[in-house]
């Protein structure tokens, strides 16, 4: 396994000041709440869900962006959240980002060459000439003139720029990318370009690559086996085959009759869930989706349902499953 | 056939901007039946939005200038009218809903006084009688304790709470025709999905004809009758939904439905369009899609293809349309 993931978990206390402490208690936004997953090498490990759902925060949490109330991450053997700072650095090298907004994650003051070769002498000490000529490559590699490698990031589109974040990311040599809703900024003709390059890179250079989407056709098209994620917990993980064709789960289920496809131009929508996504503030004891569930009974009010091998390879956490 | 509610004709709009001038809508021209859902999609900067603001004359001149075409309504020229008369259809007879409820809610009023407002101001209600409207519009928007929510800012709804209060306000004068500027993109598919199954029932309920705008191909398919298709600037494309998406007749629209990733095509590399929209300062001649059309003869580099019945009555405007 590339990396583990063990009863990860984030709490934010935002019960505010003393005073409301008091008065209405302690309030937890249970945003990851002890999670469970494994990313094989070489694989693409697809989390989906819908805002708020702790996706991205799970993402942040493997990279140590934010610290974790609890859980472990192993990455090949090694704890990764109690590593010591130096060590930590070390590991950044083999776990890097991509970010959302092509536009926000690139300094506008720095040239490519910077934004590219900063993490080339940073990790791999390359200087000058060589600096150079490995971010020509890197830009070659991600579809991008060398000659553009003096330019500043507003001159590029925003696929262009998600391909200089890319080429930075790789520019580390990483094992492990995490890229979190990289192509929901872009135009469907464009994305499908970034796509298109990050299934390449994904086979050519052997990555392990942890996919973040709210959106299931990407998230369906890119990753092999897919995790289900619904107001900080996990609900699903199965064979991407096994998610798109058979899903146990009702949210799952929803998820999917909800998604607009283009194969589906002969249906009438409908909308399968009822009320509002929650934010898991002290959330009930039970199932984080029974308020809105179409298949609840009544010990799913009170006794949380755990993530269990229902068939081969996949795990999904419903009592009526 | 009956006349068309709604008629667009040559429609170009241009922007006259220090850096030189847009032309952001040339030549469109569509119709809108009564009681039709008409969708237009298109990727960022096609044009779609400019096109539907200048339904209602909410273009900003300048630097946005009407430089040709007529929109006829009800066969009146919208784009003759003075702005007191298109107050009149502003909001009563044509209204719109847009992307992000909380940049066009005034974060300053509750939620009751913005809705009541249409029925003082559009049909001269007194504030009793427009409360009552007003709850009833919420609970026609399915939202729970209208009177309550009512009684609420903007920032303390959620999202698809905020869209479902700006519904209530878009339909509040039983508008003619609903423009949805992109209404769900803001939102989790789930929501989303309870915003479109409302609109559909609302729309049937209230006989009312709907201009439905998204980037979303897969929203556009689950809701609309005919569907349009924005590039550059330009209408590339009217076909109805069936024809669309198994005949599409735009090179376009075929690129555009298959740059969609879709899981059960997964083993497949997606066919991404190369280059990239064309810079919209300077279009280049002819159709402003052959720098990166596959089928592009010389022909289209040189003149520029008019939107013609192809087949049937599904409109393209290509020169080799088609499979």
């Amino acid at each position: 396994m590339m990396l583990e993931v063990k009863n990860l978990t984030k709490y934010y206390d935002i019960s505010g000041g003393l005073m409301s402490r008091l008065s209405a208690g302690l309030k937890l936004l249970k945003a990851v709440d002890h999670i469970g997953f494994s990313v094989p090498e070489g694989k693409t490990f697809g989390l989906v869900g819908e805002s708020g759902c702790g996706k991205s925060t799970t993402a942040r949490l493997i990279t140590r962006l934010i610290p974790a109330t609890e859980g472990e991450v192993f990455f090949q053997g090694r704890d990764i959240l109690r590593l010591p700072k130096r060590e930590m650095r070390e590991l950044r090298r083999h776990v890097q980002m991509i970010f959302q907004d092509p536009y926000a994650s690139l300094n506008p003051r720095m040239r490519i060459i910077e934004v590219v070769g900063r993490p080339l002498s940073h990790f791999q000490g390359l200087k000058g000439r060589k600096r150079r000529d490995r971010a020509a490559e890197l830009l070659d590699l991600v579809g991008l003139r060398p000659e553009q490698l003096d330019r500043y990031p507003h001159e590029f589109s925003g696929g262009q720029r998600q391909r200089i974040g890319i080429a930075r990311a790789l520019a580390a040599g990483p094992k492990l990318i995490i890229a979190d809703e990289p192509v929901s900024s872009l135009d469907v003709s464009v994305q499908a370009q970034v796509l298109n390059l990050l299934k390449k890179l994904q086979r050519e250079l052997k990555l392990s690559l942890i996919f973040i989407s709210h959106d299931l056709n990407v998230v369906g098209y890119l990753a092999d086996i897919v995790a289900v994620m619904y107001a900080g917990k996990i609900m699903e993980i199965a064979p991407v085959a096994q998610i798109f064709n058979a899903p146990l789960n009702p949210y799952t289920k929803a998820l999917l009759a909800s998604n607009p496809t283009v194969g589906s131009y002969m249906e009438t929508v409908r909308s399968p869930l009822k009320g509002e996504v929650p934010l898991p503030v002290n959330p009930p004891s039970g199932c984080r989706l029974e308020p809105r569930c179409p298949i609840r009974v009544d010990r799913c009010k009170t006794i949380e349902p755990m993530l269990e091998e229902k068939r081969t390879l996949h795990r999904v956490a419903c009592h009526e499953v | 056939m009956d006349a068309p509610l709604l008629e667009v004709k040559n429609l170009t709009i241009r922007f006259h901007l220090q850096r030189g001038v847009l032309s952001a809508v040339q030549n469109v021209s569509f119709s809108l039946r009564a009681g039709e859902t008409l969708g237009i999609v298109g990727e960022t900067g096609c044009g779609k939005t400019v096109t539907s603001l200048s339904i209602l004359r909410l273009i900003p001149c300048p630097p946005g200038n009407i430089a040709g075409g007529e929109i006829l309504f009800h066969g009146e020229d919208l784009l003759k009218k003075s702005e007191r008369e298109i107050e009149k259809i502003r909001g009563r007879k044509i209204s719109m809903i847009f992307q992000e409820p909380m940049t066009s809610l005034n974060p300053s009023l509750t939620v009751g006084e913005q809705i009541s407002e249409c029925y003082r101001v559009h049909m001269g209600h007194s504030g009793k009688v427009a409360r009552e409207f007003t709850e009833h519009a919420l609970s026609l928007v399915q939202l729970p304790s209208p009177q309550t929510v009512a009684g609420r800012y903007p920032h303390e709804l959620s999202g698809g709470m905020r869209q479902r209060v700006m519904i209530a306000m878009a339909l509040a004068c039983q508008p003619e025709i609903l423009i949805a500027d992109e209404p769900t993109t803001a939102l989790d598919v789930t929501i989303q999905a309870q915003i479109l199954e409302l609109l559909k029932e609302l729309q049937t309920k209230m006989k009312m004809a709907l201009i439905f705008i998204s980037h979303n191909l897969g929203v556009v398919a689950r809701l609309c009758d005919r569907i349009g298709v924005m590039y550059a600037g330009s209408l590339v494309e009217l076909s109805d939904k069936k024809s669309l998406f198994t005949h599409p007749l735009h090179p376009y629209t075929q690129a555009l439905l298959n740059a969609i990733p879709r899981p059960d095509l997964r083993d497949e590399t997606l066919k991404a369009i190369p280059g990239s929209v064309c810079n919209l300062f300077d279009p280049p001649p002819g159709c402003k899609f052959h720098p990166r059309c596959a089928k592009a003869k010389e022909l289209c580099k040189t003149e520029m293809p008019r939107l013609e019945a192809k087949s049937g009555e599904n409109l393209a405007a290509c020169y080799f349309p088609g499979a």
